[in-house]
């Protein structure tokens, strides 16, 4: 698996966040961004100049029309993608959330195969992660619609395919979880027990480990699947709550099945708003769809009744400690990733690329995020204040010996939350 | 209902499921990449040169929908046109956008393009023609 450090990764990392190929302006980290966890949501929005890339159809007149829906992408983050075809373009497209592009080496790879983008069919060519650039150059980095190669754009070359595959690979976890953790706040504790229970929450069996395999003691083969929830049933979803045109989307294939692929949970707490419509807000709101209407008509919801006997009945107790799990996880996982960049910063295990002083700035991020998780569900309160000494530590901007004092900080608010022995 | 009638019926039953499966998979097969479309001829990633086989069209037979075409090393290749096998035209010579194309637009001297489908390994999951 690429390694942060290695060659090919630092040479994919600069590809994502600097390479235009030629086309609008846009890079993979327009839409990908590192500081918001490889993905972008109306807050971090709202935070960018007007000249910023992603908001590329306010300023292009030959992207004017049908290319993006300003008004949508500002407010609920939502991109526009023809996956049905470019025949009809004022009327055949759909409006998706951006996912995060973290802990892919754990589902890309699984035994049902490459499963890309929210539908799982996102990539041309043979349906790689790798081929995914070079679709997203022609949907996304386009100068006009036209979409002409050499003309609009130039197509990624097979050198640049396979850094910016290894870079994506190296991002997130390696490997899956393996559930249970010994966590110390009985509320995450009980939400991991409900989570995992294929009697009560049953999330265990589409999201094994908390990850975006299936669990093999219900599904064959397990891997990555795809399943109808029933997201586009939602009633009252956010964009259609608006005067613009939102077409129903139809999911994987053309014409498509209804299904959309399932995506991991370890980084879902500080990557919302959540599903491919963007249509919740919260981490508990999507925790509580699967104990509503939508949900339990769907197909799947028929699936997992067959196979426990029951559909998942959740009271407001339980959904919040499903989420206090979720949220306690994502901020262990922000934990390790602002550790591993320390490392990296401290050691410069990562050298000659453009990215390498970002190393700190991204740690930092990381650290916020976990504030974030844990303070918006009233968790782990000691935590919270050693990840705010191990802030304070970085800000003194006292190189490695601050970065040091700091992965300190960092191992006494993870072990406030988990039983773990310390390396050192 | 004797044995025959049985046999009968769970035969027509085998052929729908079978039927069914075909169509599902040919839905799988043109699954995804709708910008395929977009990208030239010779030049998809990780499947030109690798579940490809590309030629100058020799001949093109209506009555079976086939398509015969000439290889790089001289061999022939013919490959048989599905209904669910996407034609894709390939114009940038013109300097024009690529578009979706039809049975028609195959004709001898072009060169052609065939992917077969990861899944049905059989089937031809999308051919391009570049037009002159």
């Amino acid at each position: 698996m690429p390694q942060p450090q290695d060659k090919v990764v630092a040479l994919g990392r600069d590809l994502f966040f600097n390479e235009t190929f030629s086309g609008n302006g846009r890079t993979c980290g327009t839409c990908h961004r590192a500081e918001n966890n490889f993905t972008i949501d109306p807050t971090f929005i709202a935070t960018l100049p007007d000249n910023d890339p992603l908001f590329v159809v306010e300023f292009t007149p030959a992207l004017k029309k049908n290319f993006e829906n300003p008004r949508l992408l500002r407010e609920f983050g939502l991109i526009t993608e023809n996956l049905n075809g470019f025949n009809d373009l004022d009327s055949n497209f759909t409006l998706r959330g951006v996912p995060h592009t973290l802990g892919l080496s754990n589902s890309v790879n699984s035994p049902a195969g490459p499963h890309t983008g929210w539908s799982g069919d996102g990539a041309p060519g043979d349906a790689t992660l790798r081929s995914f650039a070079t679709g997203a150059v022609i949907q996304h980095f386009t100068k006009t619609l036209n979409r002409m190669a050499g003309i609009d754009f130039r197509l990624p070359t097979d050198k640049e395919l396979d850094a910016l595959e290894a870079f994506q690979l190296s991002l997130g976890l390696h490997k899956d979880l393996q559930l249970p953790l010994q966590l110390k706040s009985p509320v995450a504790f009980r939400g991991q027990a409900i989570f995992n229970d294929p009697a009560t929450g049953k999330c265990g069996i589409c999201h094994f480990n908390a990850g975006a395999n299936a669990d093999p003691a219900f599904f064959k083969d397990g891997g990555n699947l795809n399943f109808n929830t029933g997201v586009e049933d939602l009633p009252d979803q956010p964009a259609h709550l608006t005067s613009e045109f939102d077409p129903p989307d139809d999911g994987f294939g053309f014409p498509g099945d209804g299904t959309f692929n399932v995506p991991p949970l370890v980084e879902a707490a500080d990557t919302g708003p959540f599903f491919h419509n963007n249509s919740v807000s919260t981490i508990e709101g999507a925790v509580a769809f699967y104990d509503g209407e939508a949900f339990n008509n769907s197909s799947a919801a028929k699936t997992l009744a067959k196979l426990t006997g029951s559909q998942i009945e959740l009271d407001a107790t339980q959904i919040v400690a499903i989420a206090a799990f979720l949220r306690v996880i994502n901020a262990l996982e922000n934990i390790r990733q602002s550790q591993q960049l320390l490392n990296s910063f401290i050691s410069r295990e990562i050298l000659g690329n453009t990215e390498f002083e970002k190393l700190v700035q991204q740690a930092v991020e990381e650290i916020h995020d976990a504030t974030n998780d844990l303070r918006s569900g009233g968790l782990h309160p000691k935590a919270v204040d050693h990840l705010q000494k191990a802030l304070r530590h970085i800000e003194k901007r006292g190189g490695e010996k601050s970065a040091r004092d700091a992965l300190l900080e960092l191992d006494n608010a993870r072990e406030d939350m988990i039983e773990f022995n310390r390396t050192k | 209902m004797n044995a025959m009638k049985k046999m009968e019926v769970k035969l027509k039953l085998f052929h729908l499921i079978l039927s069914l499966l075909l169509l599902v998979l040919c839905f799988e097969a043109r699954s995804q990449k709708m910008t395929e479309v977009f990208i030239p001829i010779g030049k998809s990633p990780g499947a030109s040169g690798k579940t490809t086989k590309m030629g100058k069209v020799e001949s093109v037979k209506k009555q079976d929908y086939s398509v015969t075409m000439t290889l790089d090393d001289q061999t022939k290749a013919t490959i048989k046109i599905e209904k669910s096998t996407a034609i894709y035209l390939d114009k940038s010579i013109q300097k024009q956008p690529n578009t979706r194309g039809k049975w028609e637009d195959i004709k001898p001297g072009l060169l052609m393009e065939a992917n077969y489908s990861n899944i049905n390994k059989s089937t031809c999951e999308w051919i391009k023609v570049q037009v002159k």
